[in-house]
């Protein structure tokens, strides 16, 4: 597995993890999470991982 | 190039869900913990204990609490901020219980231990604090040796 998809593999089970810490208790998870901060962040590792490993494969190409 | 895009991501990504997950063990911990506190020389204050004023039933002894007969004694807990259960554990040479003073009733064990575990909601409330009424032995005059206090969640 490459660092890549590692990376995104993390972020998309934290993301994941906190989804489900917020179905099952909203307001625990909303008052020690820092959602606004996660959120963004972690959205866009995913982001720019997925398409710099898109660009990798097309120049491979 | 997409090597260290992926080094980077990946130490930002750990940065991130190393404080998420660092944050949610301090929670947790908080959560799960419980205070634990002993008053074995009554005759000293308690940061967490007292006495209640005008209570019957019981002397000081050469700085020991002595119940009599029959008697009782009253004390005050204090609350602790996210603790709102408390564990009260007694130890006494003779029988000893803890009343439950909403449902009118007594509860005396036979040994010489008792210990009861109480939602603060339940104890009387009295200048911000909680009452507690700890019972002696019907037959028998016998001495308090410790409280032993747990708070927890």
């Amino acid at each position: 597995m490459t660092l890549l998809r590692l990376t995104i593999l993390i972020n998309l089970l934290g993301l994941a993890a906190l989804q489900i810490g917020l179905i099952i208790d909203q307001r625990l998870i909303l008052s020690w999470v820092p959602i606004g901060f996660i959120w963004p962040i972690s959205t866009a590792i995913i982001v720019v991982l997925v398409v710099a490993g898109r660009q990798d494969r097309q120049d491979q190409l | 190039m997409n090597r260290w895009l992926g080094i980077a991501g990946l130490g930002v990504t750990i940065i991130v869900w190393g404080l998420v997950g660092w944050r949610f063990a301090a929670v947790t911990t908080a959560r799960l913990g419980a205070v634990t506190t002993t008053w074995t020389d009554i005759d000293q204050p308690h940061p967490y204990l007292a006495w209640t004023p005008g209570v019957s039933s019981y002397t000081f002894e050469t700085g020991r609490l002595r119940l009599g007969a029959g008697g009782s004694a009253r004390f005050l807990v204090r609350p602790l901020a996210r603790f709102r259960t408390v564990e009260i554990t007694l130890e006494a040479d003779v029988g000893i219980g803890l009343d439950d003073e909403h449902r009118n009733a007594s509860q005396r064990q036979s040994g010489t231990a008792a210990r009861r575990v109480y939602h603060l909601d339940d104890l009387v409330p009295l200048d911000g604090r909680y009452r507690f009424t700890v019972r002696g032995s019907t037959t028998d005059v016998g001495y308090l040796r410790s409280i032993t206090l747990r708070y927890r969640r």
